[in-house]
């Protein structure tokens, strides 16, 4: 069990230094090695919790309360198997990369091991020090090809990011101070009746840093900047997964706190989140923005539905986070295909790669179906459950408008295929992209296995059968009316260009208005915690 | 609260205002460190009690300091002077593309 778990963690930060030190052509196939390893185990640890329940134990034969407590329940595994399936694609996808070499492979490796070790370990000082060490390596992969934008972007990230982990340190201290233990378990044991001042705003601290992480309102302006100016196989990881520490750090870490309510506040901030990313993704012309955005709305999403009061929405939230990821993996290696092969970002000037690439294309026709929540495709199945969940007041209506603005934000993307071909950068179309191809490939197959394993779960423990035909029409005839909508938006409002739009449309937040933003959102939270919610 | 922890928070205030406050770049990290060893400091002070004596088992003080905050500390301070470096080394990156540390000119309007 130590042995395994450790394997997890420690196995890619091995091999990745075995690598750096070696640095050979024949060494580099490790990584992919130990992907296969990874999977090996990890399908080990699932029968384990499957069977068994969940596991824990502490290393070093330590106490409890001081020493480092490794624990695993269905959501670890959950996102150790988004891990592992995600870094497996972007290795893939990054063989045949030029600017590639030993030393970026040495980052993903790491920031693989150090993303097992996020979701495995159980105390919030540890998560503290993993997440530091993610949103350093993160900020080194985003500045990797060393342009200007890119390190504008990966400075905001990491500097701001810092901020809020240092808030989140302040929390841990004052947690610490009233309770005496930082393992998760003790302290929601111990705190089972008395929520002082000072726990509040611990819990309130960590709440500002873990919201900052998965880019609510109104604290995401870093992640437009970082998702659109890294590189694609960066881009992919960052919007699928990173983004999701802060979701998990809230099932985990706040899910101890049994005596406080949390729902409504997190209800209100994912419906704010979720509009303002909608509105903003609608309003972008570069392709990688506006995946940015539409990541910031998706995690609103998220955010809504596992606050509900019953089990559909719940899980539907919880799937909808493997959803997004998948989905948004497959439109971030796509957008980074074309990008690479016509070297254009601007999609009113993307033209003609349709014809050089099938896969490419329907990898992104695959996306956007997935995305927007067409019957038969990922996103339809979470989209569903969470229009099932239960909340305190009706929010179908806010569903439909963000679906309505995804919509309207994919097809602009979708109508690249219509741009006439300028032939003007005829000369990139042939350049080598058969790695990136097989990795679009190999993600497609995964969503089809995805899809298959979430209609079969769904209906044996939750009793729900998403492919009957009442539930396909249902969707099917939604998805006629947001198309119809979202065409009809578009002509009218979006591809006139209006001037207030525009301005909109460059509306960028610099770094110390952030920092202010930051500042409030937390006094805010503060007050609410101290006056609604005990 | 104690007088001592009342400073810690003082001046983790102090640097949270810098930080809101200061344009350039390079008093940005200064400030980003200034606020972590403020929480540093709070952290190490907790373990403070008045008449404890030093965790070691065969001196044998009954009352003595906890010792978790001292070693988790350690770690932190590590991880802050790593954010330090690659910041640095990021700063002269920007400074290199835009011949400016301000944020202002960083993320001017791109018209």
């Amino acid at each position: 069990m130590i042995l395994i778990t450790s394997l997890l963690i420690f196995s890619p930060i091995v091999v990745s230094i075995i690598m750096f030190l070696f640095n050979r052509k024949i060494v580099n196939y490790l990584a992919y090695f130990v992907q296969v390893v990874n999977v090996i185990i990890l399908y080990r640890l699932t029968s384990i919790v499957i069977d068994k329940g969940n596991f824990s134990f502490v290393y070093g034969g330590y106490l409890k309360s001081v020493g480092i407590q490794v624990y695993g329940d269905i959501y670890s595994i959950l996102f150790l198997w988004m891990t592992i399936i995600g870094f497996s694609y972007a290795l893939i996808y990054i063989y045949d990369d030029k600017f590639v070499d030993v030393k970026f492979i040495l980052f993903m490796l790491f920031l693989e091991g150090v993303m097992n070790g996020i979701f495995l370990v159980n105390d919030i000082f540890t998560i503290f020090v993993l997440i530091e060490l993610a949103t350093i390596i993160s900020s080194i992969l985003i500045i990797y090809q060393k342009d200007a934008n890119a390190v504008k972007s990966g400075i905001f990230y990491l500097l701001y990011n810092t901020i809020a982990m240092i808030l989140y340190l302040l929390g841990v201290v004052f947690i610490y101070k009233n309770t005496g233990y930082l393992n998760i378990q003790m302290i929601g044991e111990s705190l089972s009746s008395i929520y002082n001042n000072e726990v509040l705003m611990g819990i309130g601290l960590i709440i500002t840093a873990l919201s900052l992480k998965s880019a609510l309102f109104p604290v995401y302006s870093w992640l437009p900047y970082a998702h659109s100016s890294a590189p694609s196989s960066v881009s992919a990881l960052l919007s699928g997964l990173v983004v999701k520490i802060g979701i998990f750090g809230f099932i985990r870490i706040l899910g101890v706190f049994h005596n406080l309510h949390f729902q409504n506040l997190f209800l209100i901030l994912g419906i704010i989140t979720s509009v303002s990313g909608v509105l903003f993704a609608m309003l972008q012309y570069d392709i990688k923005r506006i995946l940015a955005f539409s990541t910031i709305s998706q995690v609103g999403l998220i955010t809504i539905s596992i606050t509900s009061r019953n089990e559909l929405g719940f899980w539907g939230g919880i799937i909808h986070i493997t959803n997004h990821f998948l989905t948004k993996g497959i439109l971030f290696l796509c957008a980074g295909v074309i990008i690479y092969m016509t070297g254009e970002r601007n999609i009113k000037k993307i033209s003609g790669f349709a014809k050089n690439s099938a896969i490419v294309s329907i990898g992104l026709v695959v996306g956007v179906l997935s995305i927007t929540g067409a019957p038969f495709f990922l996103g339809s199945v979470s989209k569903y459950l969470i229009k099932a969940g239960e909340y305190p007041f009706d929010i179908k209506p806010l569903i439909y408008m963000i679906n309505i603005g995804t919509t309207v934000s994919f097809y602009k993307i979708i109508k690249i295929f219509t741009n006439k071909d300028s032939g003007e950068n005829s000369l990139n179309r042939y350049r080598k992209t058969s790695s990136k191809k097989i990795s679009i490939i190999f993600l497609m197959l995964i969503m089809l296995g995805v899809y298959y394993l979430e209609v079969t779960y769904i209906k044996t423990y939750l009793g729900v059968n998403i492919i009957s035909s009442y539930i396909v029409i249902k969707t099917l005839g939604e998805y006629v009316l947001y198309i119809l909508i979202a065409v009809f938006v578009y002509k009218i409002i979006i591809s006139k260009e209006f001037y207030y739009l525009k301005k909109v449309d460059n509306f960028n937040i610099g770094f110390q208005s952030s920092n202010l933003l930051l500042i409030v959102y937390l006094i805010v939270l503060l007050s609410i915690l101290k006056y609604s919610i005990v | 609260m104690n007088i001592d922890i009342t400073l810690a928070f003082i001046v983790f205030i102090f640097g949270l205002y810098g930080v809101v406050s200061s344009n350039n770049l390079v008093k940005t990290i200064i400030f980003i460190n200034i606020i972590q060893s403020s929480v540093i400091l709070m952290f190490i002070l907790l373990s403070k009690k008045p008449g404890s004596g030093i965790p070691i088992k065969n001196i044998g003080f009954s009352p003595y300091v906890d010792p978790l905050p001292q070693a988790l500390m350690i770690t932190t301070i590590v991880i802050g002077a790593s954010i330090t470096a690659v910041t640095l080394m990021l700063s002269i990156k920007i400074f290199h593309y835009y011949g400016s540390l301000k944020w202002s000119d960083i993320f001017k309007k791109e018209e």
